[in-house]
């Protein structure tokens, strides 16, 4: 099957009833996007399909072959898109294993929405972080939404 | 118009992306190539290269908690170096990192110590490459050592302002004699230790860059699938593989350790593969074990008359049974099963062929998987290799060896490399839980507010016993990990007595999160809000009077309560919670004042005041991170925590039925740190014990309700 990935098309063999996250990561090698339950309830392994945030645990490959992936690779061309910057800027991660996921919601959020409420990141960001830094989280969304 | 956008071929595809064989993982997020030939290691914690990148080699496991960044930082300091050079690789093999304070002959992250055991050896060893770089440009610029000093990543001549960088030093350095006792530079003279430094893996861990465990790429790898026995002490009885072995890209269906493994060329084969298998289990060794009846059985041991008595000081009992001009109050607490719940499920890589046993695994304890995996394979454990990798979470989960024992045996019998990824399912079912314990608290308060005698009843199991039971011989019988926040209590009460009733574990059980401090802390810290409120006393005062005699600890209680606004006047509409605690053990004193409202009958946090008293802090900008995680930790756990059992068996099995807090729900946490010592102490778990009880204060403040059984979702405010 055919697939579009940041920007670049690509043959992939593997099984049409395959989540999108194993191909991106096991297939294509791009390790950004993480496995955190398999049931798209963590929001480890979010991507995007034209754009909109999807979790890529629920998303077979045979539901992207029309779309634009597009992974936290591919987000920025040096990876110096505004909300990595404020995410470095801020200190965020700790052990890190979340947080990609968590730039790429955002990232989708701030297109759609500029200048979100802290009710609409509340309600829209529903990524686990296990280690807690939801307190910088908040601090670098506000910086990348200026 | 040009036509259609060219396809792709694969190869240049990935070329693009990097593929490289990983054998290091590094803090740069690029891959560690197996040689690089200009690099000199100058020890066995650094390598300069000659083109003057420092790479600092560390042993400590990086598992969110920034002690990476932090060694790195005082390496980088003593040393001399240029920051911007400097990067790290994690290393294993060699007897240097080994724990040289708290674990003999281990290479073990565990316990908040990494800073505490690594600091002064890491200081020495930059200490002596700087001398050997100094000699060497001694020679170069025929300079008395005296005019010489290494800053900035080179060696300059105090008086000529001539100057020599690291890099072209390297290769002489490394042929003088190493210096035995170097001189370490002074604390005042350290340019980035205590200062908030920004994390050296930020980049790579926010680009996606950073190897973990499940990231590991090894050629020829097969990757397996594993459901291990639901029940605790149960095994296979019957297998079925039929279909699963007609599958796609199946390699073969194995035995492993009280389970089963699917190996296949792509991990979504092995899962769906494994979904065909049909097991049979066997019975469990605690089949009949509930929730339900594991609770029961915990408050009916608080009065078995065999408890074991950890503390008798004073006269405690005599106080309590008298009364007299005393208040004297008796509750029953119990708290449940809690899970780890990493971000990143157990997993782990192994390559067995021939003379080679080599592991991948983001492990918190390289030397007993190196242990476990020669048990199983039979071979001398020194020549199992381990790669360490970054971690997505420990919190205590990390020092088990199942999953690299799994990789080891499959790759051993499929003759390829393996990757064991755990779903999250059997994460959740499979962990070494935070056991469920229960605790009688019994006290006596003065009309004026002065607690006079305390007894705690803990009943639980050894959580040493079950895990190391050297350690309890050790201490004569008493299992620390069981009974600590109750028998070092930095009160001073004249009448105090603790024991212990050692019951069943039930479940496989570990070290969570701040361990013993995590149940202990809770039961005495709600207890003497109990205390007070018995006899209308302010909960401050009460500590207060208890912490006289440790001007550090009234510090950090005093400021905690100030900026939570405790002192003076209240908005009707807030409530506010204290908890307190301090310990030996990791140097530290902490107090937390949870603000709560109740809006609509639902509980709303404000937020979270904490401050802490760590001695000295390497890096402030890690130490407020690792406070704010460690109380959400605390805070998660004691709000929705749940671990049940049902027939020797865990109930939950993913985030979707063990509840954790998500940025919805987490209050801000706000932190301020005091450098009350001239050390530094432990931080990574300390933020813990605390949050659950200035919670659970808070609620009576709040709502008259005493919550006296955890999680606070199961009574209807959350």
């Amino acid at each position: 099957m055919k697939l579009r990935v940041n920007g670049r098309s690509v043959e992939t063999s593997y099984d049409p009833s395959t989540p999108l996250l194993w191909v991106l990561r096991d297939d294509l090698k791009l390790k950004g996007a993480k496995y955190g339950c398999g049931i798209g309830v963590c929001g480890a392994c979010t991507v995007h399909a034209d754009g909109q945030a999807i979790r890529s645990c629920i998303t077979y490959l045979e539901d992207v072959t029309d779309t634009e992936i597009t992974t936290i690779e591919g987000l920025s061309e040096d990876a110096d898109h505004t909300v990595l910057r404020a995410w470095i800027d801020h200190d965020v991660p700790q052990c890190g294993y979340c947080q990609t996921g968590f730039i790429m919601e955002t990232a989708a959020l701030l297109n759609e929405t500029p200048r979100p409420t802290e009710e609409e990141i509340a309600w829209r960001l529903t990524n686990v972080c296990r280690c807690g830094t939801y307190d910088r989280i908040r601090a670098a969304i506000k910086q990348a939404a200026g | 118009m040009t036509g259609q956008a060219a396809v792709l071929d694969r190869r240049t595809f990935l070329q693009g992306v990097g593929t490289a064989l990983v054998v290091g993982v590094s803090s740069t997020g690029k891959p560690v190539r197996a040689s690089t030939a200009s690099a000199r290691d100058l020890n066995a914690f650094l390598r300069v290269s000659e083109d003057g990148k420092v790479t600092v080699l560390i042993g400590q496991a990086e598992i969110g908690q920034g002690t990476s960044t932090g060694l790195s930082m005082l390496v980088a300091d003593e040393l001399g170096a240029d920051w911007s050079t400097v990067s790290y690789e994690f290393a294993t093999g060699r007897p240097e990192y080994f724990h040289p304070v708290v674990y003999q002959n281990e290479q073990i992250t565990g316990g908040s110590v990494s800073i505490v055991g690594f600091a002064e050896p890491m200081r020495k060893a930059a200490a002596a490459a700087r001398e050997m770089l100094i000699s060497a440009a001694a020679v170069q610029l025929n300079a008395p050592l005296e005019r010489l000093r290494a800053e900035d990543g080179r060696v300059s001549d105090r008086e000529t302002g001539r100057s020599i960088p690291f890099g072209q030093l390297v290769a002489q350095a490394v042929r003088l004699p190493a210096p035995s006792d170097p001189p370490l530079r002074r604390r005042e003279d350290l340019k980035l230790v205590g200062r908030p430094v920004r994390r050296l893996d930020a980049r790579s861990k926010v680009e996606g860059t950073a190897v973990f465990g499940f990231d590991v790429e090894v050629p020829d790898m097969a990757y397996a699938a594993v459901r291990q026995a639901p029940a605790f002490g149960a095994d296979v009885e019957t297998l079925n593989d039929a279909v699963a072995l007609e599958m796609p890209g199946v390699i073969g269906v194995h035995r492993i350790p009280n389970g089963i493994a699917v190996v296949a060329e792509q991990y979504w084969q092995a899962v769906t593969a494994l979904e065909s298998v049909e097991v049979t289990w066997s019975a469990g060794t605690a089949e009949h074990a509930s929730s339900q009846k594991v609770t029961e059985s915990l408050i009916a041991a608080l009065d078995a008359p065999d408890a074991f008595e950890v503390v008798a000081q004073g006269n405690a009992r005599a106080v309590l049974a008298e009364g007299s001009d005393a208040e004297v109050v008796t509750s029953t607490y119990d708290v449940p099963f809690l899970a780890h719940a990493t971000m990143e499920p157990m997993n782990a890589t192994a390559r067995v062929a021939d003379d080679v046993v080599e592991l991948w695994v983001p492990t918190q304890a390289p030397t007993l998987d190196q242990i476990a995996v020669g048990e199983a394979l039979d071979v001398d454990p020194a020549r199992v290799k381990v790669h360490l990798t970054y971690a997505g979470g420990g919190f205590g989960r990390r020092g088990f060896s199942e999953y690299a024992v799994q990789a080891a045996l499959l790759s051993k019998s499929v003759r390829r490399p393996v990757k064991v990824l755990w779903s999250r399912e059997e994460d959740m079912r499979q962990d070494y839980y935070r056991p469920a314990f229960a605790a009688k608290m019994r006290g006596a308060i003065t009309r004026d507010g002065q607690i006079s005698a305390l007894s705690a009843t803990v009943a639980g199991p050894g959580i040493w016993e079950f895990n190391r039971p050297l350690m309890v011989e050790v201490f004569d019988g008493i299992d620390h990990l069981a009974v600590e926040g109750t028998n070092d209590l930095r009160y001073s009460v004249e009448n105090l007595h603790v024991s212990h009733v050692r019951t069943e574990p039930n479940l496989r059980i570990g070290y969570w999160r701040s361990i013993g401090y995590s149940h202990n802390t809770h039961f005495v810290e709600s207890f003497i809000d109990e205390l007070a409120s018995s006899v209308d006393a302010d909960p401050y005062e009460v500590r207060r009077r208890l912490l006289t005699h440790d001007p550090r600890s009234l510090a950090v209680l005093e400021t905690a309560a100030r900026k939570a606004g405790w002192f003076g006047e209240r908005p009707s509409d807030r409530h506010l919670g204290l908890a307190f605690f301090a310990t030996e053990r990791w140097q530290c004193r902490v107090a937390q004042v949870a603000d709560v409202s109740v809006i609509d009958d639902r509980l709303k946090i404000n937020r979270i005041v904490c401050v802490a008293d760590i001695g000295q802090a390497i890096n402030p900008l890690s130490v407020e991170a690792q406070l704010q995680g460690a109380v959400l930790y605390g805070l998660s756990a004691a709000l929705y925590g749940q671990i049940d059992v049902e027939n020797g068996e865990v109930v939950q099995s993913s985030f979707s039925d063990y509840r954790v807090l998500t940025l919805e729900d987490a209050p801000p946490v706000e932190v301020t740190l005091i450098e009350g010592g001239d050390a530094p102490g432990s931080v990574g778990e300390i933020g813990t014990p605390c949050a659950g009880p200035a919670l659970i204060n808070a609620v009576f403040a709040a709502t008259g309700q005493r919550i006296r059984s955890l999680p606070l979702s199961k009574h209807g405010l959350v």
